[in-house]
Protein backbone atom coordinates (compact mmCIF):
# COMPACT_ATOMS: atom_id res chain seq x y z
CA UNK A 1 0.00 0.00 0.00
CA UNK A 2 2.88 2.48 0.94
CA UNK A 3 4.66 1.94 -2.32
CA UNK A 4 1.53 2.17 -4.09
CA UNK A 5 0.71 5.34 -2.49
CA UNK A 6 4.75 6.48 -3.85
CA UNK A 7 3.90 5.45 -7.24
CA UNK A 8 0.99 7.78 -7.25
CA UNK A 9 2.85 10.62 -5.39
CA UNK A 10 5.76 10.10 -8.06
CA UNK A 11 3.28 10.54 -11.02
CA UNK A 12 1.52 13.26 -9.12
CA UNK A 13 4.82 15.39 -8.21
CA UNK A 14 6.54 15.02 -11.60
CA UNK A 15 4.41 14.36 -14.43
CA UNK A 16 0.37 15.38 -13.61
CA UNK A 17 1.45 18.59 -15.15
CA UNK A 18 2.99 18.46 -18.06
CA UNK A 19 0.89 15.58 -18.44
CA UNK A 20 -2.58 17.68 -17.97
CA UNK A 21 -1.09 20.43 -20.28
CA UNK A 22 -0.24 18.06 -23.07
CA UNK A 23 -3.37 16.38 -22.85
CA UNK A 24 -5.19 20.08 -23.42
CA UNK A 25 -3.13 21.00 -25.54
CA UNK A 26 -3.29 17.72 -27.66
CA UNK A 27 -7.38 17.27 -27.62
CA UNK A 28 -7.29 20.85 -28.65
CA UNK A 29 -5.75 20.45 -31.46
CA UNK A 30 -7.34 17.31 -31.91
CA UNK A 31 -11.00 18.64 -32.02
CA UNK A 32 -9.66 21.93 -34.30
CA UNK A 33 -8.48 19.72 -37.30
CA UNK A 34 -9.23 16.31 -37.13
CA UNK A 35 -12.50 16.97 -39.27
CA UNK A 36 -10.37 18.18 -41.88
CA UNK A 37 -7.24 15.75 -41.79
CA UNK A 38 -7.65 12.86 -39.55
CA UNK A 39 -3.66 12.71 -39.94
CA UNK A 40 -2.84 15.40 -36.97
CA UNK A 41 -3.65 12.10 -34.33
CA UNK A 42 0.56 10.99 -35.02
CA UNK A 43 1.89 14.22 -34.42
CA UNK A 44 -0.07 14.74 -31.53
CA UNK A 45 0.64 11.80 -30.11
CA UNK A 46 4.28 12.38 -31.04
CA UNK A 47 4.16 15.60 -28.96
CA UNK A 48 2.99 14.30 -26.03
CA UNK A 49 5.32 11.24 -26.54
CA UNK A 50 8.22 13.97 -26.47
CA UNK A 51 7.42 15.67 -23.65
CA UNK A 52 6.56 12.81 -21.31
CA UNK A 53 10.40 11.12 -22.29
CA UNK A 54 11.73 15.07 -21.72
CA UNK A 55 10.21 14.85 -18.38
CA UNK A 56 11.66 11.62 -17.77
CA UNK A 57 15.03 12.66 -18.32
CA UNK A 58 14.21 15.89 -16.36
CA UNK A 59 13.17 13.96 -13.29
CA UNK A 60 16.29 11.12 -14.25
CA UNK A 61 18.84 13.82 -12.76
CA UNK A 62 16.20 14.86 -9.35
CA UNK A 63 17.64 14.56 -6.11
CA UNK A 64 13.88 13.64 -5.07
CA UNK A 65 14.11 10.15 -6.47
CA UNK A 66 15.88 8.90 -2.83
CA UNK A 67 12.12 9.33 -1.58
CA UNK A 68 11.00 6.58 -3.74
CA UNK A 69 14.46 4.40 -3.83
CA UNK A 70 14.18 4.26 0.31
CA UNK A 71 10.69 3.17 -0.46
CA UNK A 72 11.85 0.24 -2.79
CA UNK A 73 10.84 1.72 -5.87
CA UNK A 74 13.20 1.40 -8.85
CA UNK A 75 13.31 4.60 -11.42
CA UNK A 76 12.30 2.32 -13.91
CA UNK A 77 8.93 1.15 -12.30
CA UNK A 78 8.49 4.70 -11.44
CA UNK A 79 8.71 5.88 -15.06
CA UNK A 80 6.66 2.77 -15.81
CA UNK A 81 3.45 3.61 -13.75
CA UNK A 82 3.96 7.36 -14.77
CA UNK A 83 3.12 6.17 -18.53
CA UNK A 84 0.95 3.80 -17.96
CA UNK A 85 -1.05 6.65 -15.65
CA UNK A 86 -0.11 9.95 -18.36
CA UNK A 87 -1.22 7.60 -21.49
CA UNK A 88 -4.37 6.40 -20.12
CA UNK A 89 -5.79 10.05 -19.38
CA UNK A 90 -4.55 11.31 -22.31
CA UNK A 91 -6.20 8.55 -24.43
CA UNK A 92 -9.31 8.73 -22.15
CA UNK A 93 -9.34 12.64 -23.10
CA UNK A 94 -8.70 11.80 -27.11
CA UNK A 95 -11.46 9.40 -27.16
CA UNK A 96 -13.97 11.93 -25.28
CA UNK A 97 -13.19 14.30 -27.84
CA UNK A 98 -14.09 11.74 -30.88
CA UNK A 99 -17.28 11.52 -29.75
CA UNK A 100 -17.76 15.05 -29.41
CA UNK A 101 -16.62 15.18 -32.99
CA UNK A 102 -18.55 12.71 -34.00
CA UNK B 1 24.55 -11.49 12.64
CA UNK B 2 23.57 -9.86 9.49
CA UNK B 3 26.66 -9.08 7.14
CA UNK B 4 25.75 -7.01 4.18
CA UNK B 5 29.25 -6.89 2.07
CA UNK B 6 30.05 -5.10 -1.09
CA UNK B 7 33.59 -6.12 -2.69
CA UNK B 8 35.39 -4.99 -6.28
CA UNK B 9 34.00 -1.51 -6.67
CA UNK B 10 35.34 0.27 -9.42
CA UNK B 11 33.71 3.44 -10.40
CA UNK B 12 34.75 5.99 -12.73
CA UNK B 13 33.28 9.00 -13.80
CA UNK B 14 34.07 10.20 -17.38
CA UNK B 15 38.29 8.98 -17.49
CA UNK B 16 38.54 9.85 -13.86
CA UNK B 17 38.27 6.29 -11.93
CA UNK B 18 36.86 7.78 -8.28
CA UNK B 19 36.68 4.27 -6.50
CA UNK B 20 38.96 1.15 -7.87
CA UNK B 21 38.92 -1.77 -5.45
CA UNK B 22 36.44 -0.30 -3.19
CA UNK B 23 35.45 -2.74 0.01
CA UNK B 24 32.78 -2.38 2.51
CA UNK B 25 31.49 -5.19 5.36
CA UNK B 26 28.69 -3.77 7.23
CA UNK B 27 27.66 -6.04 10.51
CA UNK B 28 24.44 -5.81 12.14
CA UNK B 29 24.46 -3.87 15.64
CA UNK B 30 27.93 -2.33 14.52
CA UNK B 31 28.21 1.77 14.07
CA UNK B 32 30.79 1.92 11.26
CA UNK B 33 32.42 4.87 9.93
CA UNK B 34 33.56 5.77 6.38
CA UNK B 35 36.21 8.41 6.47
CA UNK B 36 38.30 10.74 3.92
CA UNK B 37 38.87 13.79 2.46
CA UNK B 38 36.16 15.76 -0.30
CA UNK B 39 35.57 14.03 -3.57
CA UNK B 40 37.56 10.58 -2.47
CA UNK B 41 34.08 8.63 -3.34
CA UNK B 42 32.81 8.54 0.25
CA UNK B 43 28.82 9.20 -1.02
CA UNK B 44 29.79 7.45 -4.70
CA UNK B 45 30.60 4.32 -2.21
CA UNK B 46 27.64 4.52 -0.30
CA UNK B 47 25.22 4.76 -3.05
CA UNK B 48 27.13 1.73 -4.76
CA UNK B 49 26.36 -0.57 -1.43
CA UNK B 50 22.48 1.37 -1.54
CA UNK B 51 22.38 -0.14 -5.24
CA UNK B 52 21.38 3.39 -6.85
CA UNK B 53 24.68 4.26 -8.30
CA UNK B 54 25.89 1.95 -11.06
CA UNK B 55 29.38 0.93 -11.08
CA UNK B 56 31.70 -0.72 -13.83
CA UNK B 57 31.67 -3.45 -11.29
CA UNK B 58 30.37 -4.00 -8.15
CA UNK B 59 29.65 -7.49 -5.79
CA UNK B 60 27.23 -6.91 -3.10
CA UNK B 61 26.41 -10.32 -0.68
CA UNK B 62 23.75 -10.34 2.09
CA UNK B 63 24.38 -12.77 4.59
CA UNK B 64 26.27 -14.65 1.23
CA UNK B 65 23.46 -14.48 -1.35
CA UNK B 66 24.34 -12.18 -3.76
CA UNK B 67 22.10 -9.05 -4.60
CA UNK B 68 21.92 -6.76 -7.84
CA UNK B 69 20.28 -4.12 -5.90
CA UNK B 70 20.06 -3.71 -2.01
CA UNK B 71 17.98 -1.12 -2.05
CA UNK B 72 14.90 -3.44 -3.91
CA UNK B 73 15.28 -6.00 -1.00
CA UNK B 74 12.23 -5.38 1.05
CA UNK B 75 13.36 -4.37 5.42
CA UNK B 76 17.18 -4.32 4.17
CA UNK B 77 18.31 -0.85 4.22
CA UNK B 78 18.04 2.76 3.78
CA UNK B 79 19.90 5.66 2.45
CA UNK B 80 20.38 9.68 4.29
CA UNK B 81 21.81 11.10 1.24
CA UNK B 82 23.60 14.50 1.99
CA UNK B 83 20.60 16.74 0.15
CA UNK B 84 17.29 17.43 0.86
CA UNK B 85 15.38 14.44 -0.21
CA UNK B 86 12.14 14.99 0.56
CA UNK B 87 8.92 15.62 -1.34
CA UNK B 88 7.56 18.55 -0.50
CA UNK B 89 3.92 18.09 -0.80
CA UNK B 90 3.79 15.08 1.76
CA UNK B 91 2.77 15.41 5.39
CA UNK B 92 5.39 14.81 7.77
CA UNK B 93 3.05 12.06 9.81
CA UNK B 94 2.86 10.19 5.92
CA UNK B 95 6.53 10.76 5.96
CA UNK B 96 7.22 8.63 8.62
CA UNK B 97 4.32 6.17 8.30
CA UNK B 98 5.36 5.39 4.84
CA UNK B 99 8.88 4.56 5.74
CA UNK B 100 7.66 2.54 8.92
CA UNK B 101 8.12 4.70 11.94
CA UNK B 102 5.35 5.46 14.36
CA UNK B 103 4.61 9.18 14.75
CA UNK B 104 5.09 8.85 18.59
CA UNK B 105 8.63 7.74 18.63
CA UNK B 106 9.43 10.50 16.02
CA UNK B 107 8.12 13.23 18.39
CA UNK B 108 9.91 11.40 21.50
CA UNK B 109 12.94 12.79 19.57
CA UNK B 110 11.86 16.12 17.57
CA UNK B 111 9.47 17.67 20.70
CA UNK B 112 9.07 20.75 18.14
CA UNK B 113 7.24 18.77 16.08
CA UNK B 114 3.99 18.11 18.19
CA UNK B 115 0.91 18.70 17.19
CA UNK B 116 2.20 19.37 14.16
CA UNK B 117 1.66 15.73 12.03
CA UNK B 118 -0.56 17.11 9.67
CA UNK B 119 1.67 19.73 8.29
CA UNK B 120 3.37 19.46 4.91
CA UNK B 121 7.11 18.94 4.93
CA UNK B 122 7.15 22.30 2.41
CA UNK B 123 6.57 24.46 5.70
CA UNK B 124 9.26 23.44 7.73
CA UNK B 125 12.94 24.91 7.73
CA UNK B 126 15.70 23.19 6.29
CA UNK B 127 17.14 22.37 9.58
CA UNK B 128 13.83 20.87 10.55
CA UNK B 129 12.97 18.81 7.67
CA UNK B 130 16.94 17.35 7.72
CA UNK B 131 16.41 16.22 11.55
CA UNK B 132 13.03 14.67 10.17
CA UNK B 133 14.79 13.01 7.53
CA UNK B 134 17.45 12.10 9.79
CA UNK B 135 15.67 10.35 12.84
CA UNK B 136 13.07 8.79 10.43
CA UNK B 137 15.87 7.15 8.89
CA UNK B 138 17.58 6.32 12.20
CA UNK B 139 14.06 4.48 13.25
CA UNK B 140 13.38 2.75 10.33
CA UNK B 141 12.57 -0.95 10.63
CA UNK B 142 15.35 -2.06 8.45
CA UNK B 143 18.95 -4.02 8.98
CA UNK B 144 21.13 -0.89 7.81
CA UNK B 145 21.40 2.18 7.81
CA UNK B 146 23.37 4.05 5.44
CA UNK B 147 23.94 7.88 6.89
CA UNK B 148 25.89 10.58 4.79
CA UNK B 149 26.44 13.45 6.20
CA UNK B 150 23.80 12.86 9.31
CA UNK B 151 25.07 15.64 11.71
CA UNK B 152 25.61 18.54 9.12
CA UNK B 153 23.37 21.57 9.34
CA UNK B 154 22.00 20.38 12.60
CA UNK B 155 22.22 21.79 16.01
CA UNK B 156 24.15 20.75 18.92
CA UNK B 157 21.57 20.10 21.12
CA UNK B 158 20.29 17.70 18.73
CA UNK B 159 22.99 15.82 17.24
CA UNK B 160 23.91 14.78 20.77
CA UNK B 161 19.99 13.11 20.49
CA UNK B 162 20.78 11.81 17.23
CA UNK B 163 24.13 10.01 18.34
CA UNK B 164 21.81 8.28 21.58
CA UNK B 165 19.24 7.68 18.81
CA UNK B 166 22.18 5.47 16.83
CA UNK B 167 23.81 3.91 19.29
CA UNK B 168 20.16 2.51 21.30
CA UNK B 169 18.74 1.54 17.96
CA UNK B 170 22.33 -0.35 16.91
CA UNK B 171 22.47 -2.19 20.59
CA UNK B 172 18.85 -3.83 18.94
CA UNK B 173 20.94 -5.54 16.25
CA UNK B 174 20.88 -2.80 13.66
CA UNK B 175 24.20 -1.67 11.65
CA UNK B 176 25.39 1.75 10.44
CA UNK B 177 27.33 3.42 7.89
CA UNK B 178 28.12 6.56 8.87
CA UNK B 179 29.87 9.63 7.14
CA UNK B 180 30.46 13.20 8.27
CA UNK B 181 33.31 15.54 8.29
CA UNK B 182 32.37 16.47 12.25
CA UNK B 183 34.75 13.59 13.11
CA UNK B 184 34.53 14.44 17.13
CA UNK B 185 30.85 12.91 16.55
CA UNK B 186 31.91 10.08 14.42
CA UNK B 187 35.05 9.05 16.44
CA UNK B 188 32.75 9.26 19.56
CA UNK B 189 29.97 6.91 17.92
CA UNK B 190 31.83 4.71 15.88
CA UNK B 191 33.24 1.18 16.57
CA UNK B 192 35.07 0.21 13.12
CA UNK B 193 36.18 2.67 10.93
CA UNK B 194 37.01 2.29 6.81
CA UNK B 195 39.48 4.93 5.63
CA UNK B 196 39.02 5.57 2.30
CA UNK B 197 42.12 7.18 0.04
CA UNK B 198 43.13 7.21 -3.92
CA UNK B 199 40.14 5.26 -4.60
CA UNK B 200 40.83 2.62 -2.24
CA UNK B 201 39.09 1.60 0.79
CA UNK B 202 40.78 -0.01 4.09
CA UNK B 203 40.23 -1.00 7.12
CA UNK B 204 41.74 1.06 9.75
CA UNK B 205 42.04 1.07 13.49
CA UNK B 206 40.91 4.03 15.71
CA UNK B 207 45.09 4.81 16.53
CA UNK B 208 46.10 4.31 12.95
CA UNK B 209 43.16 6.92 11.95
CA UNK B 210 44.26 9.61 14.47
CA UNK B 211 47.86 9.32 13.19
CA UNK B 212 46.54 11.17 9.34
CA UNK B 213 47.43 14.61 9.34
CA UNK B 214 43.64 15.80 9.70
CA UNK B 215 43.03 13.91 13.00
CA UNK B 216 46.31 15.13 14.74
CA UNK B 217 44.06 18.23 16.75
CA UNK B 218 42.00 15.48 17.94
CA UNK B 219 45.09 13.35 19.60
Amino acid sequence: MVRIRGLFLFYRSFFLKPGLLLTTIGCCLYYKNAKYALSVGPPVFLLKAIVFATTAYIVYRSKKLYYYYNLQLSYFTLVLTAFVLDFFLFFTCLKMTKYLLS
Amino acid sequence: MNILETDSVTLSYGTRTVISGGYMKLEGGRIHALIGRNGYGKSSLMKVVFGTQPAEFSFTRYNGKRLQHPYKEQGLIRYLPQFDFLPRSIRLQSFADAYGVPWEKVISCLSSLEGRAKQYVGSLSGGESRMLATVVMICSPVKFVLLDEPFTHIMPLHIDSIKDLIRREAEAGKGFMITDHMYDHVLDLADKFYYMEWGVTREISREELLEKDYFLRMK
